[in-house]
This record gives C-alpha cells, structure tokens and sequence, in this order.
C-alpha cells in the first residue's frame, strides 16, 4: 500500500509539472476535448450505429455527397433538406372526377400535403414519400367484410410550383392495401413520369426538348426553368407545394362508409412522411449513400480513443515487463528476448497487416473481431521498441549500487523490481503510452485506406470511403467536408497526445538523468 | 578482545569473471578466457577484529568482499568457499532447513552451499557499505524508507511504529541527530558524510555479525573521514563485529585495522598484524607500497613506478606462470638466484612469524 501511495505521489506530481508547460497544457485540453466528446458520443449516438451505417436502405432518403447545411452562410445557394411527418390526411369522396397533372381523381381520395420553400438558386436532388403508418384492418360493413387485399390503392406525388405549374412526380402503380402495409420502399421521382409531363409542357410553349434531356435533368427541371437561349435550367426559387394522394378503391362497399374509416383511423394510411432531398445536409454533409458523416465521425470518437489506448497500454506493459524481465535477469531468458525483438521489429508491419486483414476478409471476419485482430497484431509487433529501451534503463539501474545494497539486505527479485527499477522506469513509460496512442488509430486508418475494412464507421473508414469515392471516378473531387473531418480529427488527436507526450518527456528526462 | 574463532573465513576462494565475446568469437572458439578477480585467496577475520584488504585498485579487493556477503553469482566462484559463524540464535533458527553439507561444522555455515531461497535470514548478519554514498542510496527514496526497508525485508517490528522506533535508533547511532530532522529527508538533501552514515545505519539496523566496509570514506571530503571512522569503530567495539576492510590507502589502514593483507592481481601476497606489516614490510611489492605511504598526494602512483617498481599492473586475465608479480618485482632482478623458482613456480604464503606471512620465493627456505 505505502508501495502504491508512493507511485500516486510521483504520477501527481508529474501531471501538475505537465499542466505547467503550453504544450502539457495544449496536450491536456485536446485530450480532455477527445474524452468529453467520446463520452457525449456514447449518449448520443445509439450503439447499434454500424449496422445502422451498414444499412443502405436507412440512408435512402438522405441527399447523396451534399456538403454540410451551414455552407449556406458562407453564401452557398442550399437547397434545404426536409424530412416532415404528415398525420393530418384529408380523405373525401370525389364524385366528380378531377383532374390534376393530367391525372383523373375520382371515389375515395386521401390527401396529404406539405410546403418547401426554396430560398436559393439551386437544386433539391429529388423527393421522396414513405407511407409511414397503413393501418391494414379488415373493414365488417353491413353489406359484408372487405378485407385489405380487397382494397387497391394508388398512391400519386404531386408538386405544385410556385409557378403554377403541377407535376406528378411518380409514376403510378395500384396495389392493394395489404401491400401498401408491408412494402416499406418508398414512394420514387420517376424520371420517366417528371420528363414526359415537362418536354409536352416545354414542347407547348415552342421550346423544343427531347425526352432524353427532360429524363436525364428530370429533378432540377421539376425544380427549374429551362432557359432555351443559354440551354441552362435555372432554379425556381419560391414556395411549392408538396401533395401527396391515395385513392381507394373497393368493390362491396359504400365509398362513403370507406371515407369515414379512413377519417377514423380504422383503415388506410394514417401517415406519410415526405422527403425533399436538398443539396446540403447536417453539419457534416453525407457521403455517397446518403450517410450523415457527423454521426459517424461523432461515433467514432470513443472507438479512436478505444483503439488507441488499448493498443498503447497493451503495448507498454508488454514493453516494461519485458524489457525488465530481460534487463534485470539476463542470461539466455535476455538472449532469446532480444533475439525474439530483432526478428520481430524486422517485420514490416504494414505489409504483414495487410496480409492478414486480406485473409481476414476472405474469411468474411469483419467489425469488431476484425478490428481486434488489427490491434492484436499491431500489439505484437509493436513492442519491442519500447522493450529495448526499458531494458537498457533496467541495465542501468541495476548496476547501481543501491540495487546491490538491497541484494545485500535480503530483498527479494520482486521487491527490487518493484521498488527499485519500476518506480525509474514508469514516468518514463507513461510517457511511451502517450505517444503510443495516435499509432495504433493511424495505422488502423492507414490499414482502412490500403483497402482493408472492418466496415465500423471509424476515422480511417470515413476516409477510405472518400479515396473510393475519388478513385472509382463517379464523383467531383471536391468533396472537401468528407475528407477534411476525419483527417482533421486524426491529426488533431496526434498533436493532442504528441504534446502531452512531449511535455512528459521533458518532465521524465531530467529524472532519467538524475537516475 | 578478538575471540579465538573466526567470524568469517575464505578458503582458497576464487572468482573469476568470463570475458563478454562477441557472439561470432563465442561460436569461432570453444575455449573462454576469464578475469581472474580473485585467485585463490584464504583468509579469515575473528570476532570484533577489523581486517583489511590494500592493493592497487583492480586487484580484486572489492571483489572479495562482495563475495564474502554472497553478492557475487555462485557461477563466478571456481574454486574454494565461505565459510560464517553466524550468532547462536540466528545458526538455530537456519540450521534445520539447511542441507548437511552447507554446514561443515556445528556453528558454520558455508555461505555458497546455501541454497539461495534459504539464505535470506543470514544476510542479516552479513553486511556490506559501498565505497560510493551517492550510488547506494536509492534517490527516490526518503532516509526513513530506506532504513525501513531491511526491517520490511526481515519482518522486524510487527508495526510501522515499532520500525520507527527503531530507525531513530539507528539514526541515533550513526550520530545523525536530532532523527527526526533526517526521517523525511531525500538522500540529495544530505552531504556525503550524511549519506554514508545512513548506509552505516542501513546496514548496522540488522545487528550483523560481519560487516564488509568498502572503501567507505575515499569518497568522502578528507574533513569527514574522520568521523565516519570512528563512528566505524565504535560500532566495531560495541557489537563486537567482525570486519573487512577495503582500503587502498595503507596510511588509513595503519589507523583502522587489527591486521592487514596486501592483495596482487588477485592474490594475499602478504599478510599479518597490521603494525607488523607496515613497520617491516616484506614483500618487493608491500615494500614499494610503503614507499609510497608518506606522500598524501594523489601522485603517488607515478611515484611508486619510478622507485621501486616497473612496468604495468599484470593482466588479470593472462596471468603469468610462476611468481604474477615477477615482470614488475625489482628483486627479481636483482637477485639471480630465485629466478627459476619465480619464473616456474607460484609462491605460496610462508608463515614468517607472528602471524607474519609473505608469497614471496625470497623468503623460502633454500
Ligand atoms: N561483475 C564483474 N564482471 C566482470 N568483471 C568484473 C566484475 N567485477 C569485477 N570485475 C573485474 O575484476 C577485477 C577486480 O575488480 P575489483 O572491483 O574487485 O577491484 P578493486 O580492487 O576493488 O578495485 P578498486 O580499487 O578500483 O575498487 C577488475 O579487473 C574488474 O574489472
Ligand atoms: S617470488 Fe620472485 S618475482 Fe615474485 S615477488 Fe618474490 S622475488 Fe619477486
Ligand atoms: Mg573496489
């Protein structure tokens, strides 16, 4: 115990000369950055993340490589994103048909509607409309049981243009409600739909226009104007009008009896949720399946902090124990120690990691028994430095002569290690364990750009995922807000561990000297 | 006083020390070459008596002396033992553990033949003070902890306030008073003469038997030598302990020691009570040791070439056959007729008398 209180002496002391200096400072306040949003990241992000992000289906309705929303102050034209939850549907029995976007409506319609406004000269990347909550009942009517396979229902998505102008933006397609009820996809901007509404609009007013060009521009022509002098397509800034339509159809019952159900609640859908993908989201914008970077990278932090120091604190006691066990008994268990060191630190480690990430992925080994094999392999190889250098200190000291002195009293091995030749040796390793920790999360990083996935949303994947993006061609290089984050961040963590690393050292190096 | 058994004895001990080859010369030759640190050395040290050990530096003394309190690794002693009379109480508390030929004769143990998880209890009664009072000093440790320590080690005193008790003690002993202003001291915050004085307290807290004093004051200031001496010496007179005495400075060994042995590249060349020795040096080499004695200064080395020895220090490790002092031993030159003998034949130590010995061929009878 005295032993103990002893070491929490020295290891307070140390810490107030570190917090001493601007770099310990500097250091500290990085780390405390580090571990403060890491604990808010364990609150706020849920801890199924991965599969969420392994999810591309979940990512659906998000806009795809947008930067983040706040570019809009530094005067980028935004499209915002909106994502809104309709529950107040209007369900009416149209008598006389009606026609909208050259769409007859006609019987039961149920009518849900939402408002965006595009503040910017720029283009959403499309809408999308789920229907959220189908209540999918069998009806009992006087007349006899309707059941939901019995009911068709065809959804339509219209967008009312500031200019007046009404497009159907999907293409219709009757299924039952049943189907409707389990069918979670949502309802799509047909290209197909928006182009031949928009070259017969175009076409009336003389502008000649291909189908080809209408589809291919579908989404900012549904959002634009074409300018047939300059072939550009501007955007149409203003408030539309977003509504969403289901009419039903059932044989065996009074439409009017399937209004008031559906006013009720008993059937249909009760809700709807209506997407319209901007050209910006979040604060840290999305990759190109739509993912929210700022989740992931906010994920990632306690991972990074994880990786890093269980790969540092294996690695430094690994080194101590051996490097002391070596020093302090020599003879062969030293020869074969320092033989074992040689072969080991002549082992490329990137390659060798490589290679079995490879493997590993062959095996189908992915997430975390992945990312431990990693960190495993970085540990074993990644000692023996530190071995070397605790066992020459241990060399040092143990050719002192109070280490003889204690011999000649009776101290055991043990005590003269552990009250002798440790207490030297753990500033020092302390020191060792702070610089140890951005190496294990870079070559991790490095090791997910070279091509090998553990498929965890961490730093390293985030960034791995933008050089696919670059290199696989399909997108513009500018992608600033999906590189700059993650290596920021990584960056940011090694200065923060350097500092404090090397604000240790100077404290441990004057004691390694008076030693 | 000195009782008429030893308290300590070496029997033709010697300790020899590989030379470190390179792993290709060790693959290269089967044959390893040693330093001969000690090379056959036989003495032994009674009951409150203080015998000394002089010669130049590297001649083994040290060597010796670590030997005798068992901190040299047993795989480095070739030949001979060491043997202790450790106190009544203490042989009876070891004895029935030991196995039978670690005790060659009722009261004695022989040091070596101790197995080394057994050995603990004895090193209470045998000590060691180290020449350097700033390396024997763990200097992260207070002066409480480390006269603690051997108490801890030996589980002496059941509670932190009986240690206490006893450390100030010691501390009275070793006349660093008032205790209390030296407790919770670092050893930077003590001169050397403190420091050396705590060793002394560190050693002397065990109540040994037999204490090895290395060098214990040529480290220190020539003003406080003095009373580190005799601190020494007191503590001899009032426990009775045996002591060897490492000293390259003979004019201090005429003031400390009962007796006193002159050691060459590994070797007594001559031995006996102390004033015996100085007065009638007998050995060419003794005698060009002497010659140096009334020059304080630290030139005395260069002197002693000049006078009354030539050449280099022998190699302790090719060591030469017949007499190892021969290529320096003026008498050798100047006396043909012991030439054969010194060239073929070791000389073994001649009892002149007195407890007077000399390993030298000119003394043997024709
Ligand atoms: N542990 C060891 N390993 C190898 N050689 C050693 C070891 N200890 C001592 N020696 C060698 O043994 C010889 C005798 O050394 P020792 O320290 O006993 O001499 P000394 O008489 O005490 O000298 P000094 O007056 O300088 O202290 C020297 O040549 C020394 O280099
Ligand atoms: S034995 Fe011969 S060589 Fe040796 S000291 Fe005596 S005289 Fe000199
Ligand atoms: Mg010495």
């Amino acid at each position: 115990m005295a032993l103990l209180g002893e070491r929490f002496r020295e290891v307070e002391e140390i810490f107030t000369e570190v917090k001493g200096q601007l770099m310990g400072k500097i250091g500290i306040g990085l780390i405390l950055f580090f571990v403060v949003v890491s604990l808010y990241s364990l609150v706020a992000v849920p801890r199924n993340f991965p599969d969420l992000w392994n999810n591309v289906k979940y990512w659906e309705k998000y806009p795809k490589t947008v930067p983040p929303s706040w570019v809009s102050y530094f005067g980028v034209p935004v499209a915002p994103f909106v994502d809104v939850v309709l529950n107040n549907g209007t369900t009416q029995l149209y008598l006389q048909p009606k026609q909208v976007a050259g769409v007859t409506l006609f019987g039961v319609v149920q009518t849900f509607s939402f408002n965006y406004t595009l503040p910017a000269d720029a283009f959403p990347q499309g809408v999308l409309v789920y229907a959220r909550n189908v209540t999918n009942a069998t009806l009992r009517t006087p007349m006899g049981v309707v059941k939901p396979q019995d009911i068709t229902v065809i959804a339509y998505v219209f967008l009312h243009r500031p200019d007046g102008l009404v497009l159907l933006l999907n293409s219709p397609n009757p299924m039952t409600l049943a189907d409707l009820a389990t069918v979670k996809s949502p309802i799509r901007f047909s290209d197909k739909t928006v182009g031949l509404q928009l070259v017969e609009y175009y076409n009336k007013r003389g502008v000649n226009m291909t189908q080809t060009y209408a589809q291919n521009n579908a989404a900012r022509l549904a959002f634009g104007e074409y300018d047939p002098d300059t072939h550009e397509i501007k955007p149409l800034k203003g408030t539309y009008t977003i509504e969403v339509v289901f009419t039903y159809l059932a044989r065996n019952v009074d439409p009017r009896l399937l209004v008031r159900a559906i006013n009720a609640g008993t059937i249909g859908v009760q809700s709807v949720e209506g997407v319209v993908q901007g050209n910006a989201y979040g604060l840290m914008g999305t990759d190109d399946k739509g993912r929210d970077l700022y989740e992931a990278l906010l994920y990632a932090f306690p991972i990074e902090l994880l990786i890093g120091f269980v790969a540092a604190v294996l690695n430094v006691i690994i080194g101590v124990v051996v490097g002391v066990v070596s020093g302090y008994y020599g003879g062969w268990v030293d020869e074969v120690i320092q033989r074992t060191i040689d072969i080991i630190s002549n082992i490329p480690v990137l390659p060798i990691l490589v290679l079995i990430g490879a493997a590993l992925q062959r095996e189908g080994v992915s997430g975390w028994g992945m990312l431990w094999v990693i960190i495993l392999f970085l540990v074993i190889l990644g000692w023996g430095y530190l071995a070397l250098v605790v066992r020459s200190m241990t060399l040092s000291i143990k050719s002192e002569p109070y280490i003889d002195a204690a011999k000649a009293i009776g101290a055991s091995n043990a005590r003269i290690i552990l009250r002798h030749v440790l207490p030297q040796i753990i500033p020092y390793a302390m020191a060792a364990l702070v610089f140890n920790v951005p190496g294990a999360i870079l070559t991790e990083a490095g090791l997910s750009v070279l091509g090998i996935r553990h498929n965890l949303p961490t730093w390293g994947t985030v960034l791995a995922l933008a050089r696919d993006y670059i290199s696989s061609g399909g997108g513009n290089y500018n992608i600033w807000w999906w590189i700059l984050p993650p290596g920021l961040l990584m960056g940011l963590m090694s200065v923060a561990f350097v500092f404090l690393g090397l604000a240790m050292e100077t404290v441990v190096e004057p004691r390694l000297k008076r030693m | 006083m000195p009782g008429d058994s030893y308290v300590i004895k070496a029997e033709d001990l010697r300790v020899w020390f590989p030379l470190t080859k390179g792993l290709l010369a060790s693959l290269l030759s089967r044959q390893r070459r040693f330093v001969h640190a000690v090379d056959g050395v036989s003495f032994e040290i009674r009951e409150g008596e203080t015998f000394c050990l002089a010669g130049e530096s590297g001649c083994g003394k040290s060597t010796t002396g670590r030997t005798l309190v068992r901190l040299t690794p047993p795989e480095n002693i070739m030949s001979g033992r060491v043997l202790f009379r450790p106190s009544r109480k203490l042989f009876e508390e070891v004895a029935p553990r030991l196995p039978s030929h670690a005790i060659p004769e009722e009261g004695v143990v022989d040091v070596y033949a101790v197995p080394e998880k057994l050995f603990k209890p004895l090193r209470r009664e045998l000590q060691i003070i180290f020449q350097d009072p700033f390396g024997s000093l763990n200097p992260r440790l207070r002066v409480r902890d480390i006269l603690e320590e051997p108490l801890i080690v030996h589980n002496i005193g059941s509670t932190p306030e009986e240690r206490l008790e006893r450390i100030v003690k010691v501390l009275e002993t070793v006349k660093l008073t008032p205790p209390d202003e030296f407790l919770d001291r670092y050893p930077h915050q003590l001169s050397g003469g403190q420091r050396q004085r705590v060793a002394i307290a560190r050693a002397l807290i065990l109540n040994p038997r037999f204490m090895v004093s290395d060098e214990p004051v040529s480290m220190l200031d020539v003003s406080i030598r003095a009373e580190v001496l005799e601190i020494l010496d007191q503590l001899r007179r009032q426990f009775n302990m045996a002591q060897l005495f490492i000293t390259h400075d003979l004019a201090l060994a005429r003031y400390v020691c009962d007796r006193i042995a002159i050691m060459y590249v590994g070797k007594i060349v001559e031995m006996g009570p102390t004033d015996e020795v100085i007065s009638n040096p007998l050995h060419p080499y003794t005698r060009a040791l002497m010659a140096a004695i009334p020059e304080p200064d630290p030139e005395n080395r260069k002197r002693l070439r000049e006078l009354k020895i030539k050449g280099e220090v022998t190699s302790a490790v090719d060591i030469p056959p017949g007499c190892r002092f021969r290529p320096r031993c003026v008498a050798y030159d100047e006396n043909e007729w012991v030439r054969s003998r010194c060239e073929t034949q070791e000389p073994p130590l001649i009892d002149m008398g007195r407890g007077h010995s000399v390993a030298c061929w000119l003394y043997a009878k024709k």
